[in-house]
C-alpha cells in the first residue's frame, strides 16, 4: 500500500463564533481524483484554502508528501497548483508572457521556462493562443490558462475549486477531460462543485460536505453500496396496473427479496430490494417468466452521484 | 558570502518576475485600448511634445531663468505622479484577484515589495530627466550671462549647480519616500480607493495642514519670546519655558521634512515660518536641511520595511493551535 500524498486530520476553521469547517479528515494518494461535493457555503472553499495554505486551521494537521503544511507553508507551495474560485488574471500581457512570468515566479531559469510555457499550453490545448492577450481571451480559455498556471512547476497536488463554473458545456467538457488526463499522469487532484454530473464522470473518490461537515467520503462505488445496500429491480408487467397485484405478491414469496412496492404511475412498475448478486438476478427473472408473467421491463435502478447527494444531506445551509 | 548577495542582488533586482508590471502599464497607456485609445495616445504624447518644445524654445530664444518654477513643476508632478501609480500595487492585486496565485509562489515578499518600485523608479527617474534639459539651459543660456557696471560678464542664475543637483536629489529621494509609503499603505489596505484616500490625506496633511499650523503657531511663539531678553528668548529653553515653544519648534522642524518648503530654501536665506534662530532650534533638533535626501532615503527604507513585514505576515501568518 503506497503512503498517502496528502493527509488532512481533524482539520478545523473558526470565525469567531461562526464554524467553517468542522473536523475534515481527508487521506488521497497519488492518482486520486477527489470530488468535494457541497452547497454553496458548504465549507468547501475554506478547506481547499487552507489545504492551499492560505488560511490557517484553527486547529488540526494536514500533510501533504509528509511535510507539515501548517508549519512550513513554504516548503509545501511548490508542491500544490492551486485554482481559486474566483481568479483573476493580469491584463495586459501576452497568454505566453503570463505563464513565464508564473514560471520565472517558481524560479526556474530562462530555458526551463521557455520549455515548460510549451509544454503547458500544449497540454492545455492553448499552443494557438500563445501571443493572444489575456484579456482577449473566452471565460473557458481563461480558465484553461489558470489551469495552465497551476502547471508550471508540476505540482504533485491540484486544488481546484469550482474549476467549470460559469463555462458553456463545450469548455466544461474540455477542462473535464483536462482534469482526467491530469489524474491518468498520477497527479492528486482535489476538484470541488455544486454540480454533480461534473464530477461523477471523472471522480474516483468523493466527499460531500454540509454545514461546514464532511458528511461521507470515499470511492464512489463503496458509498453507493453503504447508501444502498440492496439492489433496486424495477419491473414492469405488459399488462400495467392491473397484472402488478399478482407480480407484487410473487416477488414478496421469493428467496432475496427484501421488498416489493408498486410504484405509482399507470404502467404497473414493481421496486423490488434484491439482496442478492447478478446470478441471482438473472434466475429472479427467469422464474418470473416460468411463473407466466408477461414483462416488458426488468432493470436496475442504479443510485447516482445525484441521488447519493439528496440521501446524504438535509438541504440546511450555514 | 558575496556569491549569496549576488544571487539575492539578481533576485531582487535583475531577475525579478515582478518587473513585468512595467510591460503592462507601458502597454496600457501606450498600445493597447484600440483604436480610440491609440488616437488619445497621440494626442497626449503630441501636446506634452509642444509644449517641451515650447518651454525649450522660450528658454533659448528669452534666455529667461525659469529654473525656480521648473523645479516646483517638477515637485507638484512627481507628487501627485507617484501614488496615482503606486495606490494600487498591492490592494490592486486583491481587488483583481490574483494575489492568492502570487503568495503560492515562490516570490519573496522582498522580491514582490522591490518589483512593485522597480518601474516606479524608472518613472521617477524617468520625469527627472525631463526636465534636466530644460534645468541644464536656464542655468548655462547665454542670457543669463551680462556685462555688470564694471563691464565683468556676471551670471545671475537663481539656483547654483550644486543647488540643482542638490534639488533633484531632493526630488528623487521625496518621490521615492512618496512611492514607498504608498506601496506600505497598499499592503495594509484591502482596497485601491482605500489605499488613494490615505495617501491623499496623508499628503495635504503633511503639505497643507503642517504649513498652516507653522504659520499660527510659530507666529504666537513669537510674540510670547519678545517680552523675554532678546539675548536668550530665541533659544528652545526659553521657548519651551514660555508653553509654546515644543510645538513651534515641532511644527518648524516638521515644515522643514516638507520638500516645497526645501526648494523655496535653497535660494533664500530667510525662512517665511519662523526666524533664523528658531529655524537653528529646529535644526538643532530635527538636523535637517541639508541632509533632507538622506533623511527621505532613510523614510523609504522604512515605509518598504513596513512594505516587507506586512507582506511576510500575509504570506505566511502564524497560528495558534487551540
Amino acid at each position: 500500500m503506497n503512503t498517502p500524498l496528502l493527509q488532512a486530520e481533524i482539520l478545523r476553521k473558526t470565525y469567531g463564533p461562526l464554524v467553517a469547517v468542522e473536523g475534515i479528515s481527508l487521506e488521497l494518494h497519488p492518482g486520486d481524483i477527489f470530488g468535494f461535493i457541497g452547497p454553496n457555503g458548504a465549507g468547501k472553499t475554506t478547506t481547499i484554502k487552507m489545504l492551499a495554505t492560505l488560511l490557517q486551521p484553527t486547529s488540526g494537521t494536514a500533510t501533504i508528501d509528509g511535510i507539515d503544511l501548517i508549519r512550513y507553508p513554504r516548503e509545501v507551495r511548490p508542491l500544490i497548483g492551486y485554482m481559486p474560485d474566483a481568479f483573476g488574471v493580469y491584463d495586459d500581457v501576452k497568454v505566453w508572457e503570463y505563464l513565464d512570468f508564473f514560471a520565472a515566479a517558481y524560479r526556474q531559469s530562462r530555458d526551463e521556462r521557455t520549455a515548460t510555457v510549451d509544454r503547458v499550453l500544449e497540454l492545455t490545448d492553448l499552443t494557438e493562443k500563445r501571443d493572444a492577450f489575456v484579456q482577449g481571451l473566452s471565460r473557458g480559455m481563461q480558465q484553461r490558462l489558470c489551469l495552465a498556471k497551476c502547471l508550471v512547476h508540476d505540482p504533485k497536488v491540484l486544488l481546484l475549486d469550482e474549476p467549470a463554473s460559469g463555462l458553456d458545456p463545450r469548455a466544461r467538457i474540455v477542462i473535464k477531460e483536462l482534469i482526467t488526463r491530469l489524474g491518468q499522469m498520477g497527479k492528486t487532484i482535489i476538484v470541488s462543485s455544486h454540480i454533480l454530473p461534473e464530477l461523477s464522470d471523472f471522480c474516483n473518490r468523493i466527499g460531500i460536505m454540509e454545514r461546514s461537515h464532511l458528511l461521507i467520503s470515499g470511492d464512489v462505488e463503496t458509498i453507493i453500496r453503504q447508501l444502498q445496500p440492496t439492489r433496486q429491480l424495477l419491473i414492469t408487467p405488459l399488462k400495467g396496473v392491473g397484472a402488478s397485484g399478482p407480480l407484487r405478491e410473487d416477488l414478496e414469496a421469493m428467496p432475496q427479496v427484501e421488498k416489493a412496492t408498486v410504484e405509482n404511475g399507470d404502467d404497473g412498475t414493481v421496486r423490488v430490494a434484491f439482496t442478492g448478486g447478478l446470478s441471482e438476478q438473472a434466475a429472479l427473472l427467469r422464474t418470473l417468466i416460468e411463473r407466466g408473467h408477461a414483462l416488458c421491463s426488468f432493470t436496475e435502478s442504479a443510485m447516482d452521484l445525484e441521488d447519493v447527494f439528496l440521501r446524504v444531506t438535509t438541504g440546511r445551509v450555514n | 558570502m558575496n556569491t549569496g548577495n549576488s544571487t539575492l542582488l539578481r533576485a531582487l533586482f535583475q531577475d525579478n518576475p515582478m518587473a513585468l508590471e512595467g510591460t503592462r502599464v507601458w502597454r496600457r497607456f501606450l498600445r493597447t485600448g484600440g483604436e480610440t485609445g491609440r488616437a488619445v495616445n497621440v494626442v497626449v504624447i503630441g501636446l506634452f511634445s509642444i509644449l517641451y518644445l515650447w518651454l525649450l524654445g522660450t528658454i533659448l530664444h528669452y534666455g529667461e531663468d525659469w529654473s525656480g518654477g521648473l523645479l516646483y513643476l517638477e515637485a507638484i508632478l512627481l507628487t501627485l505622479a507617484v501614488p496615482a501609480s503606486m495606490y494600487a500595487a498591492v490592494s490592486g492585486e486583491r481587488e483583481r484577484l490574483t494575489w492568492d496565485s502570487l503568495l503560492m509562489t515562490r516570490l519573496s515578499p522582498g522580491q514582490i515589495v522591490i518589483g512593485k518600485l522597480l518601474w516606479r523608479v524608472a518613472f521617477i527617474g524617468g520625469i527627472l530627466l525631463l526636465f534636466l534639459p530644460l534645468l541644464l539651459l536656464c542655468h548655462f543660456m547665454p542670457g543669463h550671462a551680462r556685462p555688470d557696471s564694471t563691464g565683468y560678464v556676471v551670471r545671475d542664475a537663481d539656483y547654483t549647480l550644486a543647488q540643482m543637483g542638490y534639488a533633484q536629489a531632493l526630488l528623487f529621494s521625496w518621490a521615492l519616500a512618496l512611492a514607498s509609503f504608498c506601496l506600505w499603505v497598499s499592503t495594509k489596505t484591502k482596497r485601491s480607493i482605500t489605499t488613494l484616500a490615505v495617501a491623499t490625506v496623508s499628503l495635504l496633511s503633511f503639505l497643507v495642514l503642517v504649513p498652516m499650523l507653522t504659520a499660527l503657531f510659530g507666529g504666537k511663539c513669537e510674540l510670547l519670546a519678545r517680552d523675554h531678553d532678546y539675548s536668550t528668548s530665541y533659544s528652545y529653553q526659553a521657548r519651551l519655558e514660555s508653553g509654546y515653544a515644543p510645538l513651534a519648534v515641532l511644527s518648524t522642524g516638521l515644515i522643514h521634512l516638507n520638500p516645497f518648503y526645501q526648494l523655496y530654501s535653497l535660494s533664500y536665506e530667510d525662512d517665511l515660518f519662523s526666524t533664523s534662530s528658531l529655524k537653528q532650534d529646529a535644526w538643532r533638533i530635527w538636523g535637517l536641511n541639508d541632509v533632507m535626501p538622506l533623511i527621505y532615503f532613510g523614510a523609504s527604507g522604512l515605509f518598504l520595511l513596513g512594505a516587507w513585514r506586512t507582506l511576510q505576515t500575509l504570506e505566511a501568518p502564524r497560528r495558534t493551535l487551540g
